[in-house]
């Protein structure tokens, strides 16, 4: 059974579109989260009940995103697993220890977002009940920290040395040797031998037979089950894409808020100052998060040479002043691309190694190229990332303008509730495009420098039907998500109200 | 890797989930069977709504802890589960769209309830109650395959053929046995759950008993089912068929012994099956509806350790022998005991305060409303 190209890019287009619908649930789950702490600390302190009551409200939502995230979960994973089948590779080594302590943080999670939602108003001290949201709040950042470090690892495959370096030799050195070499490329060999053979997808390698053998020739495959959460590139994408899950999350409540206060003219006022106190929230995430995207960049530029070559657009060496001086202070310096890349590979310092029996400056040359190819749809989605980044800035500023001169937004409020009605829309938008480029930018290979998507694709072929399946039950899981939470806000359900409402 | 606390940590979550999933599957039938009766019976409408928010309320719980168990096989046995997603591509899919329809449905009843024609919505319900079904349809392959691995071909190269898998002689009776003992915890569930409610509205009381009864009764064809799975295993697992036997029928040799387990399973089913009856024409004494649910639920966690740890030393099941644990374990690395320990008691501490709270706010915004 062989899964053909074609078969191949439909497989990873429904990976992408089921990874960006439960992203919506994800926004709303820690996005929300965020929100409702901080609303409900300016609300006790502060003794003001429209904040308190927009706490309650909030955290409805959030109960309802986390049962149609748990009760969809499950469906996400197995499609993954029975669709990337030899990822549990992965799982069973470099993923372990995140994906282990995340069932830690999730039932942390759904234990206490039903605490927080049954307690409401039941302390006479409401610290003790923020006490319990804030928890619930780590617990919900813990999980979508870890599973952003096991992204991450895909992306720059820390603990792997120079393994990479030995086949692309552009490419940077992963940290220490933590893993077995040996066992990695016995591995790797076998899995371009399949390909080779036409065999079928390397996936059904992972059997008891071949890892026993392995691992008696050479050890263990892992020698530090904790490389995914050291990794560098790990701990500034945690921040960078928890923020950018947060903006999208606090921007979706303030662009509601906008939006019933441009429709309910007499509310307007109530409307205006919850929108306020939100969006002033996203405001001060986003202008962090145009700090911190200058670290995130620099780790694209340290560990991935030719993401950050399709991002600067950069076919033949050259300056990217955005970057040049941000990271050297010198707009003028000279980056390298995908010229240098294919050079490098050219005058590959091991030109006899092979792997299962092709020359590695072979199939190094072939991935730079197959790299190449991406630039112009990495380049433009970046760009209309950064374009849109500029206008959420502007937009960020216009809002905490709104707060230093009051006198001068007098009157003029629409235009803030329109610009918050924009955000509504512009906050996703630069999330999801972030993720494509993130993902599109790590291609030809799924685990940046060592396996590709045809090694890990289940050997059975996915059909129209299987296909539909899976991605009707994500969009209808969707709908029902956004339909439950609209009819419970509307009207809510006698068991679901909430405190002493 | 030491083979216990893996297996402490997929039974703990797998036995959570179990639980839940049958307690949901019998709710969402009761549910469809109240709704049915409140059609011609106005007094019906009020548990029929009250059983229904139990559901969805303990949807989340199952929801939970089955998206938990894929990372702990996929983590622990990595091997297996690689096969057993290559192998039974085919009923994991059935399950998938199980899972998508019961969602679905399970809004869909919630949105139309008194908003569309009464039959209109009973046959949403019936979807409901039947989509429940197709979850284990798909699952309870993944149990009658390392019961007895038909369709694998090989193992290097995994291969094998996913229609022949299909065929599996042991899926039927196990299939059939999972669900008339779901149905029958879902009703007692439902039982405890209304004879809560009776103690303010009397008029409830009735259909606390009708659910006991049902309950109850559904221990026959689960106990016919039961027999046709056990003689079944006798042909195809044999291993497994001689650790249930070993201390009351002269069996083969099996080095684990859950004939107890098995036998406490099936005193317990004829307990639930006179007390339900009992019940049924005695329904205000409350206290044999408290004692039939969590009665039920032993009676389930003893049945699936006598199904899985029946199986130990093997993972899966060849006839007389069968493939080790330590076959499928992952060997990838090293995992340190007490990062396995670690996250195992926060998962324990945790689930404890979830269950508790979550019952605390179903008895007191669902059951007392």
């Amino acid at each position: 059974m062989e899964t053909s190209r074609a078969d191949l890019s439909g497989i990873l287009h429904l990976s992408a579109l089921g990874i960006y619908m439960h992203a919506v649930t994800v926004a709303i789950v820690i996005g929300f989260s965020v929100t409702l702490t901080i609303i409900e600390l300016l609300g006790i302190w502060k003794k003001d009940t429209d904040l308190i009551k927009l706490a309650k409200q909030i955290s409805l939502v959030i109960v309802i995103a986390f049962v149609f995230g748990a009760a969809t979960g499950t469906l996400v994973e197995f499609g993954l697993i029975q669709v990337w089948n030899g990822v549990i590779l992965a799982i069973g080594s470099f993923f372990f220890t995140p994906l282990y302590l995340e069932l830690a943080a999730f039932t942390i999670e759904a234990a206490l977002l039903v605490a927080l939602l049954y307690t409401w108003d039941k302390f006479k001290n409401p610290w003790t009940h923020w006490t319990i949201t804030f928890t619930y709040t780590l617990g919900a950042l813990l999980s979508g920290a870890l599973i952003t470090s096991v992204n991450s690892w895909m992306q720059a495959p820390w603990g792997t040395g120079e393994i990479v370096r030995q086949i692309y030799p552009w490419a940077p050195v992963y940290g220490p040797t933590l893993v077995n070499t040996d066992f990695l490329l016995a591995v790797k060999e076998a899995l371009v031998k399949t390909s080779v053979s036409l065999i079928g997808s390397g996936a059904s390698l992972v059997n008891p037979e071949i890892i026993d053998t392995l691992v008696d020739s050479y050890g263990e495959l892992l020698k530090d089950p904790w490389v995914s959460i050291i990794n560098p590139y790990a701990l500034t994408s945690v921040i960078h894409q928890l923020l950018a899950t947060t903006i999208v999350g606090v921007f979706w409540i303030a662009g509601t808020l906008a939006y019933n206060g441009l429709r309910k003219r007499e509310k307007r006022d109530y409307y205006l100052k919850l929108f306020k106190t939100v969006s002033l929230i996203g405001a001060i995430l986003l202008i962090i998060q145009g700090i911190e995207g200058h670290e995130q960049g620099l780790m694209v530029y340290l560990y991935q040479p030719t993401k950050f070559a399709m991002i600067s657009g950069l076919e033949k060496s050259g300056p990217y002043p955005p970057a040049g001086l941000t990271i050297f202070g010198d707009p003028n310096y000279v980056f390298k691309g995908f010229d240098y890349l294919i050079q490098a590979v050219e005058n590959h310092p091991n030109p006899d190694l092979k792997i299962a029996g092709i020359p590695i400056k072979e199939i190094a040359l072939r991935d730079t190229l197959n790299a190449l190819e991406k630039l112009p749809i990495v380049k433009t989605l970046y760009e209309f990332k950064i374009g849109l980044a500029a206008i959420a800035i502007i937009i960020s500023l216009m809002i905490i303008s709104s707060f230093v001169f009051k006198r001068l937004w007098t009157g003029k409020e629409k235009i803030l509730l329109y610009s918050g009605l924009a955000m509504f829309f512009i906050a996703p938008a630069m999330a999801g495009l972030g993720w494509a480029v993130r993902e599109i930018g790590r291609k030809p290979w799924t685990v940046y420098g060592l396996l590709y998507p045809e090694e890990l694709v289940t050997p059975n072929p996915i059909g129209v039907e299987v296909a539909i399946t899976i991605i009707g039950g994500i969009i209808v899981g969707l709908i029902i998500n956004l339909t439950t939470i609209y009819v419970v806000l509307r009207k809510p359900p006698k068991f679901l109200r909430i405190g002493e409402e | 890797m030491d083979l216990t606390l893996p297996i402490t940590v997929l039974g703990t979550i797998l036995l959570i989930h179990l639980t839940f999933v049958n307690i949901n599957i019998g709710l969402g039938f009761y549910s469809f069977i109240l709704r049915w009766r409140s059609i011609t019976n106005i007094e019906v409408v009020k548990p029929a709504r009250k059983v229904f928010k139990f559901l969805v309320a303990s949807e989340v719980v199952s929801g939970v802890y089955g998206t938990m168990i894929t990372v702990a096989l996929a983590g622990f046995w990595p091997t297996l589960v690689n096969i057993a997603t290559i192998i039974l591509f085919i009923p994991l899919i059935i399950s998938i769209i199980g899972i998508i329809t019961r969602l679905t449905s399970i809004a869909a009843y919630w949105y139309t309830w008194d908003k569309v024609q009464p039959k209109i919505h009973l046959s949403i319900g019936l979807i409901m109650a039947l989509s429940g079904l197709a979850i284990p349809a798909g699952f309870r392959y993944i149990f009658a395959f390392i019961d007895n691995p038909v369709g694998l071909a090989s193992l290097t190269p995994i291969s094998g053929n996913i229609v022949e898998a299909l065929m599996n002689p042991i899926y039927p009776p196990l299939l059939l046995h999972t669900w008339f003992g779901a149905l029958s915890i879902g009703f007692l569930a439902a039982a405890a759950g209304l004879a809560w409610s009776s103690r303010k509205d009397k008029t409830i009381e009735k259909w606390s008993g009708y659910a006991s009864l049902l309950g109850g009764l559904m221990i026959i064809p689960q106990g016919l089912t039961g027999f046709w799975f056990w003689s079944t295993l006798s042909f195809h697992s044999a291993y497994l068929f001689y650790s249930i036997n070993i201390s009351f029928l002269p069996t083969g040799h099996s080095l684990t012994n859950v004939s107890y387990t098995f036998l406490g399973m099936v005193l317990l089913a004829i307990a639930i099956l006179t007390l339900g009856i009992i019940y049924y024409y005695q329904p205000s004494r409350k206290w044999i509806a408290y004692l039939l649910a969590p009665a039920a639920v032993a009676s389930l966690i003893l049945g699936e350790i006598t199904h899985d740890i029946g199986r130990l030393p093997y993972m899966v099941i060849l006839g007389e022998t069968g493939i080790p644990m330590e076959t499928f374990i992952n060997k990838l690395l090293i995992i340190e005991p007490t990062l396995i320990l670690s996250v195992i008691a926060i998962i324990i501490f945790f689930t404890i305060i979830f269950i508790a709270l979550l019952y605390l706010y179903l008895v007191k915004g669902i059951l007392e409303e």
